[in-house]
């Protein structure tokens, strides 16, 4: 069963990020969500999670900063990181791939391209 | 950039939210078309590369339409869901608009506040944006010089 972190500070997008997660198949996987950066990462650091699915424009951490902790920690360097936010355009998508984010989507995101997006994690994890 | 292409931009901003979340088409209004009936609304603030404030505002009505489409029309759903659902959507079309009007440069939005008093008086100069939505108004407002300034008439 995968767990996976979805830190928005929006109860609407958590719930639509758990509605297209539930529609691509992961109808199994446990969701546990935090309202802030800081939320996700004190959780993170806790447990383990096979997946972080962030906003960017959170309150007390942004998801910016979550990515640079996620990313600057060794026990968590390897957690795939997937931003869905409204605040992205080319240049900050850029951005976000070189700090370590394995995609960036922009919102709302659809079943479709969520599924498209998860499909290389979900064939790695089969593998396995 | 022109101000037509700013209406094009804003017109798929706010379809391809409404479309995707709610599946509700979106039609453009007459710039004279009246206002939501007392309405709800939040404010966003844009913090960088440029300073402006986005409003949006609709009637109870369609919010609770939309509400219904996104949350399940067998869910009761309270009035924290259908506020922080106003605050979702006025959060993706700014950053929708955004992405359009600077694709090039990376932009910082605030938190979507929400409207505490009556529809405020437009600010001059402000643009006014009118959409239909199932046979309601939605509004949305740009306002503040240095964002605007971006926008040539």
């Amino acid at each position: 069963m995968m767990r996976i972190m979805v830190a928005d500070d929006s109860s609407c997008a958590r719930m639509f990020i758990s509605k297209c997660l539930e529609i691509v198949g992961l109808t199994d996987a446990e969701i546990i969500e935090a309202d802030n950066g800081k939320e996700a990462l004190d959780k993170l650091k806790e447990q383990a999670f096979d997946l972080l699915i962030t906003d960017l424009s959170m309150p007390v951490m942004d998801g910016e900063a979550l990515l640079k902790w996620v990313k600057g920690t060794p026990e968590l360097q390897k957690l795939p990181v997937l931003v869905i936010s409204s605040a992205g355009n080319p240049a900050r998508e850029k951005k976000l791939l070189e700090l370590g984010a394995f995609a960036v989507l922009g919102k709302p995101v659809s079943p479709v391209t969520m599924l498209k997006t998860l499909e290389p994690l979900l064939e790695q994890r089969g593998d396995d | 950039m022109l101000k037509d292409q700013w209406d094009e931009i804003m017109q798929a901003a706010v379809a391809g939210c409404l479309e995707n979340m709610a599946f509700m088409e979106v039609f453009p209004a007459e710039p004279d078309a009246a206002e939501p009936e007392n309405p709800v609304w939040d404010s966003l603030l844009v913090l960088e590369p440029t300073q402006g404030e986005f409003r949006l505002a609709m009637s109870r009505a369609l919010l609770n339409e939309i509400a219904a489409n996104v949350y399940g029309f067998d869910t009761a759903i309270t009035e924290r869901q259908t506020a922080d659902l106003l605050a979702e959507l006025l959060n993706t079309i700014v950053g929708r608009f955004m992405a359009g009007i600077l694709p090039m440069e990376p932009f910082k939005l605030g938190i979507p506040e929400r409207g505490t008093s009556g529809w405020p008086p437009l600010e001059p100069g402000a643009i006014h944006w009118h959409f239909t939505v199932e046979e309601h108004a939605l509004s949305i407002i740009a306002s503040g010089a240095p964002m605007l300034k971006l926008c040539q008439s």
